[in-house]
């Protein structure tokens, strides 16, 4: 046999086999395989249906108040199944359209914050230096900006839209995401494979790409998830404090009515506990999910030596 | 200094002067400059093996490193293919690339774990923009696995890294580096991670492409019988400078220099007695680079310094390198690469 | 009676739904005052072995067969509190790395009083302090040095200060897993120097744990060559490796190539063999000889047959049908 020939063998570890890259699917079952994944997946899977589904089977018009008086904060009853508000409005059918708007604006704004963290995070730990130096103390910069007097300032300049709800959301969520994945770059740029890779003459962009982009990919996926339960979370305070789009029908501006035409002490509780309890799984759906993610994806990372 | 060359035609690499040095540590007023290295020249041959040996912390690395641009050299020249590799930058540098490549010392850490063999070895051609079609980049990757003794290499072409023992994951940097024909090759340490068994198998390779290739390497590690194996000429490496350097056979059977007199004895396993009593060759730690001896960086533990009543020269002069063997007749005006130099006061000049 | 007998032990570790056997039925044995020292590359099972002695075994891996006595005590079934008292005082050991194992913000004479006091409490400081001081100047560190941070240590000095740690409590046996990877040549030797002197002086048992051939025959008296979990070979190492003037009388094909494979720089300039292939999958089952795929001088009855164990003389066995076939 010539010692030159080195044959292909079986695996040669099966510790080793846990290196492989993940397909997409496994990433899946894993979540479903894991407690709390599958609780936040089960709660998505709803959440989703009820926004995406729901109102298709029961439209809501925003211009059909009470006929009379009589149908005022009515409690639940077969007719309108969570009751009505102080406009006479069917509070269910406000819940499954106010759903949206908290997504929507919760999705918005995570993409700022991903795309705005992960890329400054990436640029920031990859170059180090003076640029690191910079770019970490604008960084510090918008992680200390509050969010509230930032969003009343801003919809006083520009008034209150999903826009400017989704860009103050954003601008204040994505410090910590940059700073995840920076500390997560600073140490793959020591690897041996970004000096191999530099030693054949690759350029920055492409080891960004190529070789470090992917192996912070898990992480900014994990990161996402929690992310965007907090933003949905941000986006309903702030729509309960007054401060979201008045026209759109979220369901902190239902929560917002709800307080202001004094549904507690009138013990409308079917009024509160509806867009409430929304909100709730909501965010614990994303959150947990992200958790689950976090959890499956770290030995990846640990183990990407 | 010796001689100036005389053949630079045939050099695929001249480094004259080498300084790097690093920040020290300490407050901001009292911080001292450390040289990892300390005004290293040497030359490379087009097909030569020389290999740099050293412990760790004396600078081989950082030398290496130093040439591959992938640290920043202080001073010093950096000559191949007519250009200074130490100014370069940009394209030109990326150019540059094509003629000087690297190996790692981790197999593991030095490929990425989700590109299959493929994706790793056609890289290189992308970047510099070889082969024109897929169909022939393939083909030019599937010959680079198969210089590198990766066979069959088209199945072997699909596979992940870990699906790979560490013997063949070093192949597959190799692979990558000499599918842009590079002429000098610098391979840091590159059995040291690998068992026993494989060794072997990848010095046998490096020295099977060099004699098919011509490729020349600069060959760094830590183990003086290693350096044995292959390399045509070897040069021994102590806190930042060249304390010697020559043939290998030159340099292993009689050495120069005590410190390499040291290394051998114990790489050897010659300090060992008939009665299994192990003699101590050198006393005390390599110092750090920070605090570099006066006059010859070894004498603190010079074993010949001592044998000699601890000479004043040794404390107060610097050592330079010079010829002690050589096999042209010192009249003549050549410079000849096979001079065996070292850089003591006192060098051993015995003949082998 | 020997100092630590292992019999028949076997360690399985449990990776995600398989099961893999690192150390299979494996016997030694090691006299008081013997330095034994067990070789094999990466994966054959010899750092499983060392840490199944101390019971350090991670959490997924676990001793399914066998015993362990240490100086007549049976240790496998003993309970934890038990073991503790036994380990540092009867058996310690120095792990791969342990150079790195020191903690960075205590001062190195502080650590070495730790290992005293925690295994005696009620030790008086002035007699603590003084083996510290004892424990020092028996592995080469200036007193002068001992309240020095392990950062201010190099490498080999690190090592040493393990040493010492290891030595605190008057083991009769010293388990050293790789004790000079990762340092200098002359580091190197001077650890091994430093083994060897302490056999003697402190009349201690030594189980040396390494992929370095070289450095095994410096200070080991017996030879245990591992393979893929089993042991190949066993004997004395001037037996197996051969000494000054002595040839090898190696009879493992594997061995034989370990010997090959680690260049000397007396002989010509020869360019080892080495050896292609890598060692078997352990998760899957095994047929014949675990060395087959890579043995140079395989046979037909090598694929199929497990190999007997051969006495090749007094102390010397391969597990190996080629040298059953040269004892007939």
């Amino acid at each position: 046999m010539n010692d030159a020939d080195d044959v292909l063998g079986q695996v040669t570890s099966p510790v080793l086999a846990e290196f492989a890259p993940k397909p997409r699917s496994g990433v899946l079952r894993s979540i479903w395989k894991d407690p709390t994944g599958r609780s936040g997946l089960i709660m998505l899977v709803f959440v989703l249906f009820v926004i995406l589904i729901g109102p298709v089977i029961f439209p809501f018009d925003s211009q059909s108040f009470g006929s009379s008086a009589a149908s005022i904060l009515q409690p639940p009853s077969r007719a309108h199944w969570m009751g009505t508000t102080e406009l006479g409005q069917d509070v269910f059918r406000q819940f499954l359209v106010g759903g949206r708007i908290s997504l929507y604006v919760g999705l918005s704004a995570t993409l700022i914050a991903m795309v705005l963290g992960a890329g400054l995070g990436l640029v920031s730990g990859y170059y180090a230096g003076w640029r690191d130096t910079v770019l970490m103390r604008i960084t510090d910069f918008f992680l200390v900006l509050p969010t509230l007097p930032l969003i009343i300032v801003l919809a006083a300049l520009f008034g209150q839209s999903i826009l400017v709800t989704s860009l103050v959301i954003g601008m204040t969520s994505w410090p910590q995401t940059a700073r995840i994945i920076r500390s997560q770059v600073l140490s793959l740029r020591e690897r041996p494979l970004v000096q191999r890779v530099r030693s054949l003459g690759a350029g920055d962009l492409r080891i960004m790409r190529k070789h470090i982009l992917p192996k912070v990919a898990p992480l900014i996926l994990a990161n996402l998830a929690l992310v965007l339960s907090g933003a949905v979370l941000a986006q309903a305070a702030l729509a309960f404090l007054g401060l979201g789009d008045p026209v759109q029908v979220s369901w902190g501006t239902t929560l917002h009515n709800a307080f202001n035409s004094g549904a507690m002490s009138q013990g409308a509780w079917w009024y509160v506990m509806t867009p409430g309890a929304g909100i709730v799984v909501m965010v614990l759906a994303f959150s947990l999910v992200g958790h689950s993610l976090d959890r499956i994806l770290n030995p990846l990372l640990r183990g990407d030596r | 200094m010796t001689a100036s060359t005389t053949r630079g035609s045939n050099h695929v690499l001249e480094v004259r002067d080498l300084v790097v040095q690093f920040a020290g540590r300490g407050s901001w007023r009292h911080r001292r400059a450390v040289k990892a290295v300390d005004g290293v020249s040497f030359d490379i041959e087009k097909g030569e093996i020389l290999a740099l040996v050293g412990e760790s912390g004396c600078g081989k690395s950082t030398i290496a490193l130093s040439v591959m641009r992938l640290l920043e050299p202080t001073s010093g020249r950096i000559i191949s293919g007519g250009e200074d590799l130490a100014t370069l930058r940009g394209r030109a540098l990326r150019r540059a690339r094509r003629r000087v490549q690297m190996i790692f010392q981790d197999p593991f850490g030095s490929l990425n774990q989700r590109q299959t063999v493929y994706d790793t070895v056609v890289e290189p051609l992308v970047i510099h923009k070889l082969g024109t079609t897929p169909q022939e980049r393939r083909a030019m990757v599937i010959e680079a696995l198969d210089l590198a003794h990766l066979r069959p290499p088209e199945r072997l072409a699909s596979v992940y890294p870990h699906e790979l023992s560490g013997g063949q994951r070093q192949r597959v940097a190799i692979a990558s580096a000499m599918v842009i024909r590079p002429e000098l090759v610098i391979a840091d340490e590159p059995v040291s991670m690998l068992d026993v068994s494989a060794r072997a198998g990848i010095l046998r390779l490096m020295m099977d492409l060099r004699d098919r290739l011509g490729t020349s390497y600069l060959f760094i590690t830590h183990d003086l019988a290693v350096a044995w194996m292959v390399a045509d000429r070897i040069a021994v490496v102590y806190l930042g400078r060249i304390v010697e350097i020559g043939p290998a056979t030159s340099l292993v059977d009689g050495p120069a220099h005590p410190y390499t007199k040291a290394l051998l004895s114990v790489s050897s396993g010659d300090d060992v007695s008939e009665d299994g009593e192990i003699t101590s060759v050198l006393s005390g730690e390599t110092p750090s680079a920070a605090n570099v001896p006066s006059g010859c960086r070894f004498h603190p533990r010079c074993p010949r310094y001592l044998e000699l009543g601890e000479p004043e020269r040794c404390r107060a002069e610097d050592p330079q390198l010079h010829v002690v063997r050589r096999r042209v007749p010192p009249s003549s005006e050549v410079y000849d690469a096979n001079a065996h130099q070292c850089a003591c006061h006192f060098a051993i000049e015995e003949a082998p | 009676m020997s100092l630590l007998e292992i019999d028949d032990l076997s360690v399985d570790y449990r990776i995600g739904s398989q099961m893999l056997r690192a150390v299979d039925h494996v016997s030694l044995r090691v006299e008081r005052g013997e330095a034994v020292g067990i070789v094999g590359e990466s994966g054959c099972g010899k750092t499983s072995l060392g840490l199944s002695i101390p019971f350090l075994l991670p959490t997924n891996a676990a001793i399914s067969s066998g015993t362990v006595t240490l100086a007549g005590h049976e240790l496998v079934g003993m309970s934890e509190r038990e073991l503790n008292r036994l380990r540092w005082t009867s058996v310690a050991f120095v792990f791969q790395g342990a150079m790195n194992a020191l903690n960075p913000v205590q001062r190195v004479d502080r650590q070495i009083l730790e290992a005293i006091t925690a295994h005696d409490p009620r030790v008086e400081r002035d007699v603590a302090n003084a083996r510290v001081l004892e424990l020092l100047d028996l592995v080469g560190i200036a007193p002068a040095r001992s309240k020095s941070y392990p950062h201010e240590f190099s490498g080999g000095m690190r090592q040493r200060a393990m040493i010492a740690m290891a030595l605190a409590c008057r083991p009769s046996l010293l388990i050293a897993d790789e004790p000079t990877t990762a340092l200098d040549v002359i580091s190197q030797a001077q650890i091994l120097a430093l083994l060897s002197t302490l056999r003697r002086s402190e009349d201690l048992s030594v189980l040396m744990i390494s992929h370095d051939l070289a450095a095994i025959k410096r200070v080991c008296d017996r030879i245990v060559v591992m393979y893929a979990g089993i042991m190949v070979e066993m004997g004395t190492t001037e037996e197996v490796l051969g000494r000054h003037g002595r040839p090898a009388a190696a009879a493992h094909p594997y061995t034989l190539a370990l010997i090959e494979a680690h260049p000397d720089l007396h002989g010509e300039r020869l360019l080892a063999q080495g050896l292609p292939g890598h060692p078997p999958d352990l998760s899957k089952p095994i047929v014949g000889c675990r060395f087959a795929d890579r043995c140079p001088s395989v046979m037909p009855i090598c694929r199929t047959e497990a190999p007997p164990t051969v006495t090749l003389s007094a102390g010397h066995v391969a597990v190996c049908h080629l040298a059953a076939k040269g004892a007939r």
